[in-house]
């Protein structure tokens, strides 16, 4: 009888410590779970940081030389041209695709012909969505070149970056 | 093994446990408490460095001419301002054009921002243009000075050479 209640005991502790145990490793490996899925999110951040100022360096819609421009700006007809092309040509569709992945670019007018202006929707320049995706968004500012007024106008790129979310 | 020894070593499994418990608590508890990421102070700020940068080198309208937000400022820091027109001065033009892009952007937004054209004295000195700050934020909680606060500060300062004390446009974000 002594044999079988502590044979019992010790059958008691060998649960307890393998529950204790067994709660550890889930909460270790839920916490590790979580943390992947953040660095998995600031990586996406990131490239959605990087995209945006790729946008930016695009050289198919900088402004010229002969504008004078400076280096953070973009040719408003430049950008009107490339954006009907990449909706319109599969060719170049399929190019841009290449460069931006799934993404999709706005820009914001905030001033036209020197004066302030709204524009909340903005203009699709680039559109390739990615159905039950998770994705970081990121705005960038940069003036936009008039070349019809001849003027400098103020903007923002609105980037939103898809990718495949992870369970 | 005796009873005793037993007994001990049940204490220190227990003391073990719960040790192993605080450094996981302390360990958490930091973590969230550690304010804005390094990505997220690096998001901000480059968002005000190119809205700073940005901002000086567009146009704006002068009474049908074209001149730079930077240069439309020299000229006031220069105290000849050239954009005055239909009894508005210089400065209340400036005023209202950062108000509009302001708010189409980082009050939209929901940040707690605070531009300003600062003279860069010690302390800094403004002179005729407004500080812009988000409207719906308590004066208490926007970004001040005076008060510890999670903030980046980004400047875009103007051509010194033909000005006596350098002038330069900033913006705050805080948190």
């Amino acid at each position: 009888m002594k044999g079988q209640i502590q044979f019992g005991e010790s059958l008691m502790v060998v649960i307890v410590l393998v529950l204790i145990l067994t709660i550890g490793m889930v909460f270790y490996f839920n916490v590790s779970k979580g943390a992947i899925k953040e660095e998995v999110r600031y990586r996406e951040d990131a490239q959605a940081v990087t995209l945006a100022k790729n946008v930016l360096s695009t050289p198919e819609i900088k402004c010229g030389r002969l504008a004078g421009r400076g280096d953070a700006c973009i040719d408003g007809a430049k950008l009107d041209a490339l954006a009907w092309l990449i909706e319109n040509d599969p060719s170049v569709k399929a190019y841009y695709a290449s460069v931006f992945e799934y993404a999709t670019i706005r820009v914001h007018r905030l001033t036209s012909a020197g004066f302030p202006v709204s524009d909340p929707d903005g203009t699709v320049f680039y559109d390739e969505p990615l159905d039950e995706a998770v994705f970081a968004r990121q705005f960038i500012f940069t003036t936009l070149y008039d070349p019809v007024n001849d003027v400098q106008d103020l903007a923002y790129l609105n980037v939103t970056r898809y990718s495949r979310a992870i369970s | 093994m005796k009873r005793g020894q037993a007994e001990i070593i049940g204490l220190m499994l227990i003391v073990i446990l719960i040790a192993i418990g605080f450094l996981l608590y302390v360990r958490f508890s930091l973590k969230a408490d550690s304010g804005p990421s390094f990505k997220e102070s690096f998001e901000e700020s480059q968002l005000g460095q190119t809205f700073v940068n940005s901002l000086a080198k567009t146009e704006f309208d002068c009474n049908g001419q074209f001149y730079t937000i930077e240069e439309v400022i020299e000229d006031v820091a220069k105290g000849t301002p050239r954009c005055a027109g239909g009894g508005v001065t210089t400065e209340e033009r400036l005023d209202d054009f950062f108000s509009q892009v302001l708010l189409d952007t980082h009050y939209l937004w929901g940040r707690n921002y605070k531009l300003s054209v600062v003279r860069r004295t010690e302390p800094v000195e403004t002179f005729g243009i407004s500080n812009q700050t988000n409207p719906d934020i308590d004066v208490d909680d926007q970004c001040m000075v005076t008060r510890r606060m999670q903030r980046t500060r980004d400047y875009y300062p103007l051509p010194a050479y033909d000005l006596a004390i350098p002038v330069e446009i900033r913006l705050e974000l805080c948190s």
